[in-house]
């Protein structure tokens, strides 16, 4: 009875750790970080192409002045601007897994360009990460100004 | 020995229905209600922060929570329900709030709006807001949240 007890207990359990997703790992970790950095990489040479496959369709995005946009009108923001990026660095940045979710925070520096003049923003940013069919995709980037 | 065998049957059943319950309550996400339930709450810390009740943010929040303030600061739980208590606001509203849900994580988008008195001047603030909120064993928590004036 108490080894049937068992079996029927370890049964339930199964199911209740596959809803609550696999461990996190450190790998998970490098690979958000990675992706990361080729989304600097993509906005500094404007490519939108680049960047549609790390966000996901319904993606949120606010910039730092507290625009709101859609994926669609993010992609089309950084092809079309205006600003002609030199530099951008992140820093500090830490990644906080929750299972399938990961909530990255960190500090982004960009220099360059913009009308003539030369520009340095610091923006405080968080973005989500979402795994997806085997692929971490952001689903909301959110970016606050602060001092240089 | 009838009465045993009943006994242990009791005893199943009732582990087998404390063991059940968790699944139950994992099984919130996606929906409607789910949504509702999260605007709601979304409220609720609205609500909190104008009448400075951390007792009341305390549950909405995650332990590992994050926020950004609308000046940059990172702020872990501990340091926003210090905030909370010391500041000085009259009114916190949401507005145009729209979730979505991502399996057991929503992000909610929207728009608050704080007066209060700071250095013994009025002020008011608008800003936008990012949380994320994850439906953690059985209720929703929020696990960061960020905010950004609206200058444009």
């Amino acid at each position: 009875m108490a080894k049937r007890l068992c079996v029927v207990l370890l049964l339930l359990m199964v199911p209740q750790a596959f809803t609550q997703g696999a461990a996190p790992t450190k790998a998970d970790e490098s690979r958000i970080l990675t992706l990361e950095l080729a989304w600097n990489h993509a906005v500094q040479a404007k490519d939108a192409k680049a960047l549609e496959m790390l966000i996901a369709p319904e993606m949120v995005y606010i910039e730092y002045d507290g625009a709101l946009m859609n994926g669609t009108e993010y992609l089309a923001s950084v092809a079309s601007r205006s600003a002609q990026a030199e530099q951008i660095l992140c820093e500090s940045m830490v990644v906080h897994l929750y299972g399938p979710v990961g909530v990255v925070t960190g500090v982004y520096r960009e220099t360059g360009v913009k009308n003539g003049k030369p520009y340095l923003h610091r923006e405080r940013f968080t973005d989500t990460w979402v795994l997806r069919a085997g692929n971490w995709l952001c689903v909301a980037s959110q970016s606050t100004l602060i001092a240089r | 020995m009838k009465a045993i065998a009943a006994a242990v049957g009791a005893c199943t059943f009732v582990i087998l229905l404390m063991a059940l319950l968790p699944l139950c309550a994992q099984d919130e996400p996606p929906g409607a209600e789910a949504v509702s339930r999260i605007l709601a709450l979304e409220n609720a810390w609205a609500q909190a922060a104008e009448s400075k009740d951390v007792k009341a943010m305390d549950p909405l929040l995650d332990d590992a929570f994050l926020n950004v303030a609308p000046d940059g600061r990172l702020m872990t739980k501990a340091e926003v329900m210090a905030d909370v208590k010391s500041a000085s606001v009259q009114q916190f509203v949401n507005e145009a709030m729209t979730a979505k849900l991502h399996g057991n994580t929503a992000i909610v988008t929207g728009i608050f709006r704080m007066k209060g008195i700071k250095d013994g001047k009025p002020y008011l603030q608008r800003g936008r807001f990012v949380d994320v909120w994850m439906y953690k064993n059985g209720r929703w928590v929020a696990i960061s949240s960020q905010a950004t004036p609206i200058v444009y």
